[in-house]
Order: structure tokens, then sequence, then C-alpha cells
């Protein structure tokens, strides 16, 4: 098995710590043997690469590195490993409604979103496990039949905590009875909180305030991800949610982070100066919305999102459907070096036109 | 006058008219006061401050004229002693709001009394449009036709649907296969016609011969007008060409694609206003088609505007390659002869430029194609008429009754 020599050293790269040159020239190797692998084993990958052009007029380092489209997961069964080497399958509802996007991971990419994940998460929160309070219900990983991105999520980040405690009722209620035992039980201690970011808003914060309650979780690090855009229809921004969230809880570290199903593991840290961060194992350019070429430093764009992990599909390299921003590269106030960015939402959906189907909808 | 059941009634909203004044007694088909009402029509949606910056209701203003009616009155074959069905229910399409008010004339032409359920989507057009319409029908000497009309909407509800469908003497649906089979789930009178709008399929046909030729200030003008068919409803209408066939040898074709086709993108760069989601949409579905046609010899993303696949050949799989907002396929033939694996019942209009008219209809008739239903000049692929999908609408919704 060659493969576990490279994994070694690829799981071994120091998160925040190259500079721009080293880290693309490693990154770029690593992403040109992926592509060979997905070109390879992957023949819908193979008759895409050789059927579309090259979009990029300028060149930009990563332009060898088709943005694939994820919705293309969608439609494409995209596996570079045979069907028996294939031990999950994850399914997200992702972008536009009807059909399911399908992930498939073999053992060895699996291992490495873990080992990745876990990297990441143990450069925020120390490599101790701390007591963690998880803002969900017991329900979301008890019922397995419902297994969703809650659920992976909530299984994949609770190996960063020990005593884990639900702060939620099945009813999305909160249960202040677990919640007080957990804070008298760990008060002054160093304490990880994990959510999902609208239920963090939903169910804790803005419970909390129509309670008229206040905890106390001070000396906390939350971490929050995912359904950003639920609570941005009401017009919360990041500086709202930080600050309302310690008026009622008084935590002051607050980590969120970016990510898609189709690059589990390589998920972009939010620093302390607010922005997202690439890592070692992670890029992202940011395309024009008209002609798809990458634009200049603090210009709007689509996201274009960039892995070392995927070895069992072909998702190194995807277009999302978001909207981001480049802020800088290797200058970030926090310290850590990489390209750092922000989200500011999904592309909008057009209005339908023409006369094919419709009363089904 | 027709008794709505409470339960039923209490299920939709009515837009235009009153379930008490309703009538469904036939009238004749083509009545002049018909056609004076609805030529008024046109009149008042031109006359709208907000019609100029409109152009679907602007064309429906245009297509509303009492000229424009009588004209088509001449190409149908109910220009005889024709009289109404009765009651025409419709399933009005979401995706062009606008199309309600064409059905609605339709079925009034042929001398029927009209319900009709429009989508819960509106847009700006159908506002004014409706607005107009209600207004008009309050007039006193309207009063015979604000007695047949009533414009309803109603969330998805087959108690409702089956009520009307019940009473139909006539349906017509927009709204493609999925909509289609689900109608003719409900029970309709024995008797009862109907005019479905079906999913279709629309090409067309280039002579590259003939491009090679024109000059530049011609190719100018048909560039526009193949603008027309291919942006106006972001290609999504049913008529709007998915595929352009290019006639001649390599070296005219070579010449007439490059003139026509940079021509059209410098047009559709002055005039559409793409959407970022449209973009997007365009590229994936060019990805999509890059992994799933067998046939592909070259992909031009030539701006945002248009993208461009050439395949090699054509067969009925083609079919299932559709763009939206300037996605074209293209080919090149020899012959149009060479077009026949590709027609079936699917296929709609076939657009043409610089073809003989006489040569497309000699085609189908010696081919026995089962498709292509209507052959126009390029520019015309949107331009609604009676005659459409191969029938004659307001025949078909009227009872031709003969004298001997």
């Amino acid at each position: 098995m060659s493969y576990e020599v490279d994994e070694v050293i690829l799981s071994d790269w120091p998160p925040y710590a190259w500079p721009k040159q080293q880290k693309q020239s490693v990154l770029i190797s690593k992403l040109a043997e992926l592509d060979q692998i997905h070109l390879s084993q992957c023949p819908p990958f193979a008759k895409l690469k050789q059927s579309m052009p090259n979009i990029d007029l300028n060149g930009h380092p990563f332009s060898p590195f088709f943005p694939l489209p994820v919705r293309l997961f969608k439609s494409q069964e995209l596996k570079s490993v045979p069907q028996e080497s294939i031990i999950k399958t994850m399914m997200s509802s992702g972008t536009s409604g009807q059909s399911v996007s399908k992930i498939y991971l073999d053992k060895r990419t699996s291992a490495l979103q873990v080992k990745i994940l876990s990297k990441l998460v143990t450069h925020l929160i120390g490599k101790q496990r701390l007591p963690m309070l998880v803002i969900d219900c017991p329900s979301t990983v008890k019922n397995r039949t419902k297994f969703s991105a809650r659920t992976a999520g909530i299984l994949g980040f609770s190996m960063y905590g020990r005593d884990i405690t639900y702060a939620l009722n099945d009813d999305m209620t909160i249960n202040f009875d677990a919640l007080n035992a957990f804070i008298d039980k760990y008060q002054g201690q160093k304490k990880f909180i994990f959510g999902f970011t609208y239920i963090v808003w939903l169910h804790f914060v803005e419970a909390l305030e129509q309670l008229s309650k206040k905890i106390d979780l001070s000396e906390s690090i939350l971490l929050h991800g995912g359904g950003w855009k639920k609570i941005e229809a009401n017009k919360v921004t990041k500086s709202h949610f930080k600050s309302r969230l310690a008026n009622v809880t008084a935590i002051q570290s607050v980590h969120n982070y970016y990510g898609m199903i189709e690059q589990t593991g390589s998920i972009f840290m939010e620093c302390k100066q607010g922005h997202f961060h690439c890592s070692s194992w992670s890029e992202v350019i940011i395309r024009d919305f008209k002609t798809l070429q990458p634009v200049k430093d603090g210009n709007l764009g689509l996201i274009q999102l960039i892995s070392a992990l995927p070895h069992s599909y072909p998702g190194h390299s995807i277009l999302s459907e978001d909207i981001g921003v480049k802020l800088g590269e290797d200058d970030c106030q926090c310290g850590w070096k990489g390209t750092y960015f922000d989200v500011l939402g999904r592309v909008k959906q057009a209005e339908v036109r023409g006369c094919s189907d419709t009363y089904s909808k | 006058m027709i008794l709505i059941p409470n339960n039923i009634q209490a299920h939709f909203t009515t837009l235009v008219g009153s379930s008490s004044d309703f009538h469904i007694q036939p009238t004749r088909a083509w009545e002049e006061q018909t056609i004076s009402f609805l030529n008024t029509l046109s009149a008042r949606l031109r006359r709208h401050p907000e019609a100029n910056t409109l152009p679907d209701l602007m064309a429906l203003a245009f297509w509303l004229r009492k000229a424009n009616l009588l004209s088509m009155k001449t190409s149908s074959y109910s220009n005889r002693l024709s009289i109404g069905l009765g009651l025409t229910f419709h399933i009005c399409p979401a995706n062009v709001p606008i199309n309600f008010a064409y059905s609605l004339a339709f079925a009034l032409l042929a001398g029927n009394s009209c319900v009709l359920r429009l989508s819960s989507k509106s847009n700006h057009s159908t506002d004014i449009a409706l607005q107009t319409l209600s207004q008009l029908l309050l007039e006193s000497e309207y009063q015979p036709i604000a007695q047949r009309v009533f414009l309803i909407r109603y969330e998805h509800n087959d108690d409702v649907t089956a009520f009307w469908l019940s009473q139909a003497a006539g349906r017509v649906i927009w709204g493609g296969d999925h909509t289609i089979n689900k109608m003719r789930q409900f029970a309709t009178p024995p008797r009862s016609r109907e005019i479905a709008f079906a999913d279709r399929y629309s090409l067309c046909l280039l002579d590259a011969t003939y491009i090679s030729c024109c000059s530049d200030e011609l190719i100018n003008t048909h560039c526009h007008h193949f603008y027309n068919d291919i942006y106006q409803l972001d290609q999504a209408g049913c008529s709007s060409p998915q595929l352009c066939v290019w006639l001649g040898d390599d070296s005219s074709v070579i010449e007439a694609k490059s003139r026509l086709w940079q021509c059209l993108a410098d047009i559709a760069a002055d005039k559409y206003a793409i959407e970022d989601i449209q973009v997007l949409n365009k590229f994936v579905d060019t990805c999509n088609a890059a992994i799933d046609h067998e046939n592909i010899a070259n992909i031009e993303i030539a701006s945002p505007e248009l993208t461009r696949i050439e395949v090699k050949s054509i067969n009925i799989s083609q079919q299932s390659f559709r763009g939206t907002s300037g996605l074209i396929y293209e080919t090149r033939i020899k012959s149009i002869a060479q077009l026949a694996p590709l027609i079936n019942e699917k296929v709609q209009t076939l657009s043409y430029l610089g073809v003989e008219k006489s040569t497309i209809a000699e085609f189908i008739y010696s081919n026995g194609c089962s498709g292509i239903d209507r052959i126009v000049p390029i520019g015309n692929a949107l331009n609604m008429h009676n005659l459409w999908d191969g029938y004659d609408i307001i025949t078909t919704l009227s009872r031709i009754v003969t004298i001997d």
C-alpha cells in the first residue's frame, strides 16, 4: 500500500503555517496527483475534462484544476474507487431541491477527513478533550433513520469533547436541568460548545432572550456552522450573532466554520478576526459570476473550493453556488497564514420562464 | 348559471368575474362582439403607461388587434357555422404567466364560457393585463362577455380541479406531459374535448451558403430575429430553438458560423440582461452534457450569454439535451434528409433561414414525419397562433354545425 506514505505526509502538514509559495507548490502537486487518480479511475470525470474547454483565459496557479459544479454530484455518479471499496455514501439535499448529492467515501478518504478535521479543531480548542455542550437535542443522533448533516456534524465534532451534554430537549426547548448541571460542574473550566448556526440562534439565543434568562458559559469556545442562510433572512449579521449570544450566555470565543459535504474534513475555520481561513489542505478561488474568470482580491464572485482530501471521488476542486470575497493571503491580523475570505450568501435563483411542466411543482 | 358547491367555492379565490353571474350558454364562434371586445382590450393595453417597457404585454396587445384576429379567422376551419361548446376549463402555465390571456381569447373566440385557473406566480405584465381586463368587463356594453369569464386561483386541490373538469365541455391544459397526465385522471363529460400542450422540442435550419452571401447589414437583421427566438423566453419556450442545424459544405458552414455567432453574441451582450444564476445553470448543463452526450465535437463558452455545443451527428437522443439562456447545440448536415433521425412527435417548430419552405414541407411528406407542426422563418418561433401544435385551437373548442 504505497499511499500510506503520502498519507502520513499529508496529515502532518501544519494547518496554518506555510507561506504562500510553499503551500502552493505542495498543494498543487498533491492536486495534480488527485487529478491523475480521478482521470484514470472516474470515467465521467475524464470525459468532462476531455470535452470541456479550459475556462481560464488568463491563467491562475490553480487553473489546471477544473471547477466542477457541486450540482454534478446530484446528476452524476462520481466515484474513483470500485464499488466494493466504498464504506459510506454521504448524501445531501444540497442546493436545489429534489435530487440529492451523493459523495462516495472509501476507507482512506474517510480516515483522511477525520484526521484533518481533528487537526483543524484541535488547532482551535487545544489537544485536550474538553467538557462538551451540544446545542441540539439527543434524538438528532439517536434516531439513525434520519441520519442527516446535523447528525454527522454532531457525531464528528463530539470526538473532540468529553462528558457530552445536550442543551435541548427533543421538542427543541432548552433543557435547563441538564444545562445548569453542566454549568455548575465545569464552572471556571474551559468548555467546548458545538451547534448548528440556526439551531444555536433560534433555539438557544432567541429562546433565552424570550425567557429573559441569562446563563454563564464564560470560559467556553463555541464552534458553529451550517444553515446560516436560514437566519440571514431575518437580517442576523455576524456581529449581531456574537453580541446577542454573549449577552445571554457570556460566551466570548465564537468560531463559525464554512465547508461543504463534498469536502468534509477540510473546513474553513473562522479566525479571531472573523474571517474564514484556508488551511494547508484547502484553497479558495473567487470567480466572476458572468465570465467565471478568477477575480481580483476584494471582488465578489462564486467560491471555488480546493481540497487535498478527496481520493475516492473527484471533489478536489469544486465550484459552489455561494458568493464570496477573498480578503487577503498570509497577512491576516490573527496570525494564521493562508487565504482568508468571507461568505456572503448564495446566488439568487432566477425567475423561471418558458412553457414546460408547471402544475406538478 | 352554474352551481358551485360551497366546499369547492371555499377553496379558490376569484380574480375576475362572479360565480353568480356566470353563464355557460355558448355563442357563435368569431362573434363580432367578441372580436371588438378583444380589440378594445388590445387598445387599452397599448395605452397603458408601462406597456412600452413590458415586451410580453406589448406582444399580447399586438396579437389582440382586430386585424390579427381576422387574419386568424380566415385560416381557421371554424370560419363557418360554428358555435362554442359551453364551459371550458383552463389550466394556465406558471412560467409564461401572460399566456392565460391567449388561452382566454381562443376560448372566447370559439364561443365558450371560460374558467381559468391562473398560476399563483404572477408578474407585472400579468397584473396589468388582469387589471385592464377586469376594468373593461365592468363596462355595460361588455356584460354578455363578462358573464362568460371567470378567473380563479387556488393551491393544488384535486377536489376543485375535479369539480371543474366534471363540468367542462372543453379543457385547455398548458403545462407539459406531467400536468396532462395528471388532468386525465379526473372524470370529464363523455363528449368533453381537450387541448393539451405537451412538452415539445424545436430546432432551426440555416443554409450556410445563403448566410455567407448576406451583407453585414442583412446578417445583423437576421440575428436580431434569431435573438428574439432564442432569448425572449430564455430559450425555455417550447418553440424556442434548442438545436441549430447548418446545411451546406464544410467551408461555407465554417464561414457562416463565424459570422452569425459573432453577430448574435454581440447582440445578446447588448440586449440580454443575464442573471448570475443563469450563467451558472448554463455551466452546470454544459458539464452534464460533456459527460452524458455521446457525440460532442466541440464546446465553446463564447460569452456569458452564449455557449455552443457542436455535435458530430444527430439522432433522437439529442432531444434530451436542452439548454436555457443561450446554450445552443449545433451540427452540420449535407442534405435535409439527414434530419429524419431526429424527428418524432415531440418536434414542434422548425424555424428556417435561407432554406426554401417547400423543401422542408417536401421533407416532412416524403419521410412521413410524425413531428414538425410549424415551419416559420427565424424570428417568428415564438409567435402565438390559433393553428398551434398541429391543430386549429378555435375549431377544436367549437362545434361545427352542418346544414345541407
